[in-house]
């Protein structure tokens, strides 16, 4: 199989990852005329997640009420955070969005436009005036196409089916990457001073539960972990309420979410009941992500959800041509961007879809500064692969601006840091080093396949590290993946040996990732005795502002992860104090 | 998950292989599942070999397309059917198996969506 290196590669700035944060990244160190690498394990422009944004980007235009501005968008989201952003970051946030996505705009991107040249913008929910931008029901595709015409106007260098594995760091400071080429199996040193990452978040660790793609596997936040960067915020993982369980063939399709949005769906339970009315008696189905989520989880954990695992959406107590002239404009045929819900046996005129949470979106990961710093020097980070801008919880449409305005500060920042920085060449023994890491896990001739790991993993995160957890599911979750690290991973192999297109060896590197990830996201959870955002703990119901205004921050020492709480940066916005009920009093 | 369907798939290793080849596989579950599950279960299964591609399991980026039974459709729209012929899509080099170079293009550039 493959011993050693093939191929060596120079360049000032290798970002990962090649979409939203990522190819905004690229295209701001191009213009700081950087020579930069835009990788991804996948196809440029087809994959990661932000393609599959279906609709809302935040930004204070203030077009559709003049009364909103950065100011105002700060306050929503850190009170939609609950307290536990990083308000540095949100302050930079809401007042640089705006011009950044004029600037996706400029690259080709459509948005919805008035006649007299201005937004039109939507109102979200946790948003107090409409602030969304949009197109159609596929903003996200106008950010691919915008950013990647951008990044082919500027000829940059785009490495597709290159898979980073690991950041090299001499004295402090990124000298490298280490990474294959999945197409010919070689093994790849990139010799840059800068590493940007962007990778996305940790869907992918709680399969079927995911919206998102299979790409998002934590590897940004494991390759980090390992090259001694910090963590934050890891306990938060964020779930859309409603995604489909049912039938089989549309399993995970999220979009029917907008009939709960737009055609005012109701939520029952088997017993008929609008069970809402228990956890958000004020806005019902229109209750933040979090609440309805974990409402959704609770009945079934309670023994009140449908057959298939779900609870029930329903639309059709509407008049059948309401339904029908709706579906007719947003939907046509009953078909959701090609799946069609009358030929896999739904009628939504007469049946009710049963749906479950599906993860979304990862609040934590690496901890950055509002330049897109680590603690590492070189090394940078932006988009959903970073912690501290949501806090404990995601405002719905902060998502994609986040992509553009903290990709465009990394870009910019590193390509400042790659004039000043010396270049520190990574040694011989360190590429060893991590270079045996890799090469353990390809010759190991017997062991256990990444399947049967990635299965453990993937049912341990979203019954115990889900929605709604307890501290005794917490406490074994920890047990067990702890278990998983140093039982399993070691035996790790990879049976196919072949170097073109190996899918099983990238898959088994990506599961090493997740469990690595896992381990952190479940430990945070488990030293967070208290509920707050999407951390919500069952037994342990109540938001304690008192004790807990605290990030959890992981970080490698030695052989092992150290988590530590340090308190929240907070510039402007405090909460009142004490302790809340869970039924957040903020929103 | 359920049935027993028969699949043929296109495989091609040009670091081995000089010429394509078709492999039949019996006794697959194909009820109630998309192409892409299908090729995950021969993958996970049986042959671990299988190179295919897949990303966001929703219609949108467009890198699952191939061909099944002669007809192009990306696979994690596709439901299975019964008996399946499945072939990378037409007009790329093939990298392995179902994966193809797409080179400047990706499959979905052209979409009205956009």
């Amino acid at each position: 199989m493959i011993d050693n290196f093939t191929e060596r590669v120079q360049t000032d700035i290798l970002v990962v990852g090649s979409e939203g944060a990522g190819a905004r990244a690229a295209i701001e160190a191009d213009a700081n005329g950087k020579k930069v690498i835009l990788s991804t394990k996948g196809i440029f422009g087809g994959s990661g997640v932000t393609l599959m944004a279906p609709f809302s980007c935040c930004a204070a235009f203030g077009h559709e009420d003049p009364r909103d501005n950065p100011e105002v968008h700060f306050e929503d989201t850190v009170t939609g955070g609950k307290f536990l952003n990083n308000q540095e970051l949100v302050e930079v946030f809401a007042k640089e969005s705006p011009r950044y996505i004029l600037d996706l705009e400029s690259y080709g991107a459509k948005f919805e436009k008035r006649e007299n040249g201005k937004f039109v913008q939507a109102i979200m929910p946790g948003h107090r005036y409409p602030r969304a931008v949009y197109y159609n029901f596929s903003t996200g595709l106008q950010f691919r196409k915008g950013l990647r015409g951008e990044v082919k106007r500027r000829s940059i260098r785009v490495w597709e089916d290159f898979f980073v594995i690991e950041i090299l760091v001499s004295d402090g400071a990124v000298s490298g990457a280490l990474g294959l080429d999945i197409r010919t199996g070689k093994l790849v040193l990139i010799e840059c001073k800068s590493v940007i990452l962007a990778t996305g978040g940790n869907l992918e660790l709680y399969y079927p539960h995911n919206d998102g793609s299979c790409d998002v596997t934590g590897d940004g936040s494991a390759m980090a972990l390992r090259a001694g960067a910090e963590l934050v915020d890891m306990e938060f993982q964020q779930f859309f309420p409603t995604g489909l369980v049912w039938p089989p063939a549309l399993i995970g399709v999220i979009w029917i979410g907008d009939l709960r949005y737009r055609l005012g769906g109701h939520l029952y339970n088997k017993w008929g009941e609008r069970f809402m009315k228990r956890y958000g008696p004020e806005r019902m189905e229109l209750s933040t992500r979090d609440i309805t989520a974990r409402a959704i989880v609770s009945e079934i954990l309670d023994g009140r959800g449908s057959p298939h695992g779900g609870v029930y959406l329903d639309v059709s107590y509407l008049g059948k041509n309401i339904i029908e002239n709706y579906v007719a404009e947003v939907f046509p045929n009953f078909s959701f961007r090609g799946y069609s819900l009358l030929e896999a046996g739904l009628d939504i005129r007469k049946d009710a879809m049963e749906v479950a949470p599906m993860a979304h979106f990862t609040m934590g990961g690496v901890r950055i500064n509002p330049k897109c710093e680590t603690n590492i020097a070189g090394l940078y980070a932006a988009g959903e692969v970073t912690g501290g801008l949501h806090g404990a919880n995601r405002c719905e449409g902060n998502a994609l601006p986040e992509t553009q305005t903290f990709g465009a500060i990394a870009g910019r920042e590193a390509s400042g840091y790659v004039d000043t920085a010396k270049t520190s060449k990574p040694t011989e023994g360190l590429i060893a080093e991590n270079l045996k890491k890799v090469l353990d896990v390809m010759k190991r001739e017997k062991g256990i396949q990444h399947f049967e790991i990635r299965k453990r993993v993937q049912e341990t995160m979203w019954k115990q590290v889900g929605v709604v957890r307890t501290t005794s599911g917490l406490a074994a979750a920890v047990k067990e993946l702890d278990r998983i690290k140093h039982e399993d991973l070691p035996r790790l192999m990879v049976k196919h040996r072949g170097h073109g297109y190996n899918r099983e060896l990238f898959e088994a590197l990506e599961t090493i990732n997740m469990v690595e990830v896992g381990e952190v996201m479940a430990r945070s959870a488990a030293i967070r005795r208290e509920s707050r955002g999407a951390h919500y703990l069952r037994d342990l119901p109540e938001r304690d502002d008192e004790n807990w205004l605290v990030n959890a921050v992981a970080k490698q020492k030695a052989d092992k992860v150290v988590i530590r709480h340090e308190p929240v940066v907070m510039t402007k916005l405090r909460p009142k104090g004490g302790k809340a009920k869970w039924v957040d009093q903020d929103e | 998950m359920g049935g027993s369907g028969r699949v043929k798939v296109f495989r091609f290793d040009p670091e081995k292989e000089t010429d394509p080849r078709f492999e039949t596989y019996e006794n697959i579950p194909y009820e109630g599942m998309r192409v892409t599950d299908v090729l995950n279960y021969i993958y996970q299964n049986i042959d671990s070999s299988l190179a295919f591609r897949y990303s966001c399991r929703a219609g949108l980026c467009g890198v699952c397309i191939l061909k099944v039974n002669g007809k192009a459709c990306m696979s994690c729209h596709k439901i299975a059917e019964k008996e399946m012929i499945i072939e990378p899509p037409a007009k790329y080099t093939v990298i392995k198996d179902l994966v193809v170079d797409f080179g400047k293009k990706t499959a979905k550039e052209d979409t009205a969506e956009e």
